[in-house]
């Protein structure tokens, strides 16, 4: 039987503000990529689904069972890499697993098999013995990665697990996060469009707080059919009509600047785009008016 | 001059200097507390004989003024004389002895002549022999100097040694920084001492001459009091200066590891030196010219010692200062080379080296695979509380050399105790009423006699000798007078509510449930620990932010959190036990603690129980009592520790909360009772 994992109306609100506002969705097994802006809930999503905190309203069910009947028993299928890097300074980095694999509660064999073998996946066995205090930024990432991993866990959450991280790892990772949702829930919050567009089965938006897309990339990429265009002119021209689109991204080309924009009309002057359409577009048509992304 | 302003005024850095300083005074007030009663005990023990001395002999103030003081200084001169006819006969006599005769001789005659007046030097001997404060003096100026050479690596470190003044004028400043801070930090200790000690004894009159305190009977130099605690003062700067400036030479030159270890070498070294070599010993240089005597610094005014220099007798206070203020010449010259001037070394990579070394060893063998052995690694490695654990130890050891319980026990009262304690008898009964009739006949017959005496006029030596048998009479009789009461009252008390009580020395349940100086220092160390150990429990992971990531797996939360109370309340006993049990220990092996088997009641003060119990289980429940007290307020600071956001902040606001009240309220100050935590963790019963 597949697994399911079932948002109903999920709400959160911090005082006054509206956090997320009824989420509703589903999710099979496979990489789901969450996408948003700075701001637009993702963590705050995550952590309802590992009930790090009290939701305000709604329900979340693994199977039909809501994950706050289960507790622990939820909680031990769960692999989670927060956003904020959490992890002991003072610990090496194969204590810091052993530890992760001790609170999962892992037998001890399997704590060291598998510390060895996420090790590895990570890329990480040569500095296994050293503090986690002297580790870069990137290294400190694929700590986390590992130890979410650790225990094979049926549902992967993972806050931005790629940020920091070179582009070769980047698409190591990338790799194995693919291999592992072979049978597995994967929930794959991050800006990084690209890592989405190549292994994610379903594509899910939020925007202030709402689930304002949620479907197979194919999909979204054919819901842009003619909101994608390019405008060419001077550097100028440009300029003025970028602050119509803020989300409008500027190239050069080898012919002159060229504005890409992404609008439910276009303005005139502007060439709809047939082919080449990206996930980034998608993301530009949905976030229109937020923060430059991406 | 920012710079110098920068180090001092350091918001943190004033809170410790200013947090070491109430803990020294708890610690200093506590001692002078626990010396006081133990004074009162032995003026107890001596009442009856003070009382008869007291008529005939002057008061002991007078006496050194007007003869004692007087004798010496003639002593010393005839001395001389003496020695120098010995010498004649002696002719192989070494000539520093005689050298050092004829200095001795000029040092007093040139002392000329001392006003000694008596005066109260109460405070000025309390502050004399305060190891503690000597030994807390350092930290606050090794804490500077941690902070400067941690600088040194950051990336702050980098950039001050690129400017154009950030090499030896920026060093030249930072040991004026260092200067000011021990001589502040040794005012706000040392001073803090003597304020509190005149505010409990009154001033010892500055303007008196030192020698008119005779614990300052030797001193050959002349000095008023006040000038004696200014230049004390001076000397304990110059030495905390010295220890200073050496730890900050050593660790900028070394990698932490060997500099540490030399560090510990050179300073045990030192302060072995100045422990264990006696002041007549021939090498007693090693014990004087040393920063350590200077950390001391009285010794050089209520002694008397020349040291041989090449047959030469030199006085020690002269010679110590040259020698130790060369050292501190040397070590600032040093540190202008070596830390201003020369490139910086890459510290800390052989430390992370041995630590990666040690921990691949470790976690091939990895000890611990349950949530309990990883939450104990993590509270005493990964936050040092096995540091606080050792210095916890270390504190018993020394309350255990620091405890004297003496009893005021007459050898009447023990053969009293021997013959009677236990179940009241019958036949113990009537063997105190027997003692008490012959007794009340004994004293009778002695009146008559005196009666008789007097009226016949007899000789003063026979009335004055008749009349002291009759007041022994009289004592005997009231001694146990005294326990028929004590006896009755018990048979009352059993009769009135059917609870056995059984007639038992009571002294050392008395010394224990009562609470004492001595008791309430160990509290204030086992306070201290609480606060030191358990500060970061819960803090540790806010610091990390893995709250989230830890929450979010299967044994993150309730086991987590029930493993590491566990920790608190397994380390709480475990020092809750050794910090109380000193005391205990003390009082079994000193004082004794009799028949534990009787029922509680035969306790004067435990009669309120209402059910019958013995002894000893009251014993084990108190004891257990004490550690549950320690374990609330361990949990109070664990509780702080939750909500902070990191250790060092918990430990501020524990310190501030818990210790600070608790100082404050042992060294006197009239704050409501609750507020000290010394008090709750005595548990005393009354
Ligand atoms: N503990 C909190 N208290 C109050 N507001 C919060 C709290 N945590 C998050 N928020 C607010 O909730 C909103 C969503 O935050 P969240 O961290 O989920 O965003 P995000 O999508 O993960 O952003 P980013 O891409 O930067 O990670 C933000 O506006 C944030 O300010
Ligand atoms: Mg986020």
């Amino acid at each position: 039987m597949e697994n399911i994992l079932e948002l109903k109306q999920v709400t959160k609100r911090y005082g006054n503000f509206t956090a997320l506002d009824n989420v509703s969705f589903t999710l099979h097994p496979g990489v789901t990529g969450l996408l948003g802006a700075n701001g637009a809930g993702k963590s705050t999503l995550m952590k309802l689904m590992t009930d790090h905190m009290k939701r305000t309203g709604g329900e979340i069910l693994w199977n039909g069972t809501d994950i706050l009947k289960m507790g622990a028993k939820w909680r031990a299928l769960v692999g989670y890499t927060p956003q904020l890097q959490g992890l002991y300074d003072d610990f090496s980095a194969r204590r810091f697993l052993y530890y992760m694999g001790t609170l999962k509660g892992m037998p001890h064999r399997e704590i060291k098999a598998q510390t060895a073998e996420m090790l590895a996946a990570v890329n990480l066995t040569d500095a296994a013995h050293k503090r986690i205090g002297t580790f870069s930024g990137g290294m400190r990432q694929r700590v986390l990665l590992a130890s979410a991993m650790l225990g094979k866990p049926q549902v992967l959450i993972l806050d931005e697990p790629t940020a920091g991280l070179d582009p070769g790892e980047r698409i190591r990772i990338r790799n194995d996060i693919a291999e592992l949702a072979r049978d597995r829930i994967v929930l794959l919050a991050t800006h990084v469009v690209s890592d989405i567009a190549c292994i994610a089965k379903q594509v899910m938006v939020l925007r202030g707080g709402k689930l304002i897309a949620f479907d197979t990339p194919s999909a979204l990429l054919a819901a842009t059919e003619g909101k994608i265009g390019e405008f060419f002119g001077t550097y100028d021209e440009i300029r003025q009509l970028q602050a119509q689109y803020p989300s409008g991204e500027i190239a050069q080309r080898r012919d002159g600047f060229v504005l890409r924009i992404a609008a439910d009309t276009l303005p005139e002057g502007c060439e709809p785009v047939k082919d080449a359409v990206t996930l980034e577009d998608v993301c530009r048509l949905y976030l229109k008016g937020e923060r430059e992304y991406g | 001059m920012a710079e110098i302003r920068r180090l001092l005024l350091d918001p943190a850095r004033l809170i410790a200097l200013i947090m070491l300083a109430v803990i020294n005074l708890a610690l200093f007030s506590g001692e002078l507390r626990s010396r006081r009663e133990e004074e009162e005990r032995y003026q107890m023990q001596y009442a009856e004989w003070s009382i008869s001395r007291e008529e005939t002999e002057e008061d002991p103030d007078a006496h050194y003024i007007n003869e004692e003081y007087p004798a010496y200084l003639a002593y010393v001169q005839t001395q001389s004389q003496t020695q120098s006819v010995l010498q004649k006969l002696n002719k192989a006599q070494s000539p520093f002895v005689t050298r050092n005769l004829d200095k001795t001789v000029q040092d007093y005659q040139a002392l000329g002549k001392v006003e000694v007046e008596s005066g109260d030097h109460r405070a000025l001997d309390a502050v004399l022999d305060c190891t503690l404060t000597d030994i807390l003096l350092l930290i606050a100026p090794l804490l500077l100097i941690l902070s400067l050479t941690a600088e040194a690596d950051t990336a702050v470190g980098a950039l001050t040694r690129t400017t154009k003044r950030g090499r030896t004028p920026l060093c030249a400043r930072r040991i004026f920084a260092v200067i000011l801070f021990s001589l502040a930090d040794v005012l706000l200790l040392y001073g803090g001492d003597f304020c509190y000690a005149v505010s409990q004894y009154g001033s010892p009159g500055l303007g008196r001459a030192i020698q008119s305190d005779p614990a300052f009977q030797l001193c050959a130099v002349r000095l008023t009091i006040g000038e004696y605690l200014i230049f004390t003062v001076l000397l304990k700067t110059l030495a905390v200066t010295v220890i200073a400036l050496l730890v900050w030479l050593i660790l900028s030159r070394f990698h932490p590891l060997p500099g540490w270890t030399l560090i510990s070498v050179i300073v045990a070294g030192m302060w072995l030196c100045h422990q264990f070599v006696m002041p007549t010993s021939p090498v007693n240089h090693l014990r004087f010219l040393n920063p350590f005597a200077a950390l001391r610094a009285d010794e050089f005014f209520t002694g008397y010692c020349n040291l041989n220099l090449f047959q030469y007798p030199a006085g020690f206070l002269g010679s110590m200062l040259i020698a130790v203020g060369g050292l501190f010449v040397l070590l600032a010259a040093g540190c202008l080379v070596l830390v201003g001037s020369r490139y910086p070394k890459k510290r800390g990579a052989g430390m992370v080296r041995l630590f990666d070394r040690i921990s691949k060893a470790l976690s091939r063998h990895m000890p611990c695979h349950t949530v309990f052995g990883f939450e104990g690694w993590k509270l005493l490695f990964a936050q040092r509380a096995f540091v606080f654990v050792c210095a916890a130890i270390g504190g018993a050891f020394w309350l255990w050399n620091d405890i004297h319980i003496s009893l005021p026990l007459s050898a009447d009262t023990l053969m009293m105790y021997r013959e009677f304690q236990g179940e009241i008898t019958e036949k113990k009964l009537e063997k105190v009423t027997y003692y008490i009739e012959s007794n009340q006949e004994y004293a009778e017959y002695l009146q008559r006699k005196l009666d008789e005496a007097i009226a016949e006029n007899k000789d003063v030596h026979e009335i004055s000798g008749l009349q002291k048998s009759l007041n022994e009479a009289m004592e005997t009789l009231q001694f146990w007078q005294a326990v028929d009461t004590r006896l009755s009252e018990l048979t009352d008390y059993t009769a009135r509510t059917g609870l056995d009580a059984w007639f038992v020395p009571q002294e050392s349940y008395q010394l224990l449930f009562r609470g004492n100086a001595m008791q309430r220092h160990s509290a204030m160390v086992l306070l201290l620990f609480l606060i030191f150990a358990f500060c970061g429990i819960f803090a540790f992971d806010n610091q990390y932010g893995t709250a989230a990531l830890l929450r979010a797996t299967k044994n993150g939360r309730f086991r987590m959190r029930l493993c590491q109370w566990l920790w608190i309340f397994l380390l709480t006993v475990f020092a809750a036990l050794m910090l109380h049990g000193v005391y205990i220990l003390h009082l079994a092996k000193d004082v004794e603690f009799a028949l534990t088997e009787a029922p509680a009641q035969s306790v004067a003060f435990l009669q309120f129980l209402p059910f019958s119990v013995n002894i000893r289980t009251v014993l084990t429940v108190y004891i257990a009592l004490r550690c549950l007290a320690a374990f609330a307020l361990a949990a109070a600071v664990a509780g702080i520790s939750r909500f902070s956001r990191n250790p060092s902040h918990a430990r501020m606001i524990s310190l501030a909360a818990f210790l600070l009240p608790s100082a404050l309220c042992e060294s006197g100050l009239p704050l409501p009772s609750f507020l000290n935590f010394v008090d709750a963790l005595t548990v005393t019963v009354s």
